[in-house]
């Protein structure tokens, strides 16, 4: 037996709280997706409401060959995806700044800084915050869902529709991105 | 396919991998709000509710108005013949045209909700 499926029939068969349950299980999700896409406070709860709205109304649809997060990760990416279309954002083109210039990352890190430690640092925080959001909404989105989310990568490609070859890629350039944007923050040694 | 494989390449990889990942689990420039999932059921139930309840809206409106026009008066469901006759010489039948009075039908009182919607929304 599929292991969404008690939750996916209780939630057809409308019984109390069922629903309530899926979406407590996957707000966090879907929030993550349509947010990193967005970027827009009031933009990502209206669209993450109707990611739900979606999931209610077509659940009967769902045929257990995938996980049911997979699948509603699909919504939501699918939603926000035609919300930036319609606002004609192109979703896989950074904000500004080109890769072509980062240099060699870890070179310029000195053997002694705790990276880690470096990170609690409120404004490395804030500096890699605002580096995310120079990257494209698909890059942010692939970020989150393979760092954040620990998804797969076959996860990902069955939630986004995206071939892996540009799922891949696309992770590494975000990847780069915020190395140049960390190493600007961390102390280097002359 | 390995995670870590994919992520590092050697060390210090690993080390700028682990610190991207914790930067990218501290980021939440819009933090999911406490009640999100308790509005957000009360949206769906009640976005469903009034969806249903509109369909038999408009199911009863169209009832209703077919009843309305032949307890006026009847007769003019006569001059329908023409059209009949006109649909079975073309091969068509008299539900293409049922089917197409209840798709205006339906279309003219939608839009006179949206209208009434619009205007009470003013």
């Amino acid at each position: 037996m599929h292991p969404d499926q008690p939750l996916v029939e209780a939630v057809l068969a409308r019984r109390h709280g069922a629903f309530e349950q899926l979406l407590q299980r996957h707000q966090k999700l879907v929030w993550h997706v349509v947010q990193r896409m967005v970027m827009d406070a009031e933009d990502t709860r209206e669209l993450s409401q109707e990611v739900f709205l979606r999931v209610y109304q077509k659940l009967h649809q769902f045929r257990f060959d995938c996980s049911l997060a997979s699948w509603i990760g699909r919504v939501a990416f699918s939603i926000a995806t035609r919300h930036l279309q319609r606002r004609r954002v192109p979703i896989d083109e950074a904000a500004t700044r080109s890769e072509d210039d980062a240099p060699e990352l870890l070179d310029g890190v000195a053997d002694g800084v705790d990276l880690e430690a470096e990170l609690l640092r409120d404004d490395l925080l804030r500096h890699v915050q605002s580096a995310m959001r120079t990257l494209s909404p698909l890059q942010r989105t692939l970020l989150t869902l393979y760092h954040g989310d620990e998804l797969s990568i076959a996860e990902i490609v069955s939630m986004t529709g995206q071939p892996e070859g540009t799922i891949k890629n696309s992770l590494f350039r975000a990847r780069q991105r915020l190395r140049t944007a960390l190493q600007r923050s961390i102390e280097v040694p002359a | 396919m390995n995670r870590s494989e994919f992520s590092s390449s050697d060390d210090s990889s690993e080390a700028m991998d682990r610190l991207i990942r914790q930067a990218v689990q501290h980021y939440e420039p819009v933090p999911l709000p406490v009640n999100f999932s308790s509005e957000t059921a009360a949206f769906v139930l009640r976005t469903e509710r009034n969806e249903k309840r509109e369909a038999w809206f408009l199911f009863a409106s169209l009832l209703l108005s077919v009843a309305v026009a032949l307890w006026f008066d009847a007769s003019w469901l006569s001059e329908f013949d023409l059209v009949w006759e006109a649909f079975a010489r073309l091969g068509g039948g008299q539900a293409w045209l049922l089917v197409i009075l209840a798709l205006a039908t339906a279309w003219c009182v939608d839009q006179g909700l949206s209208v009434a919607g619009g205007r009470r929304q003013a």
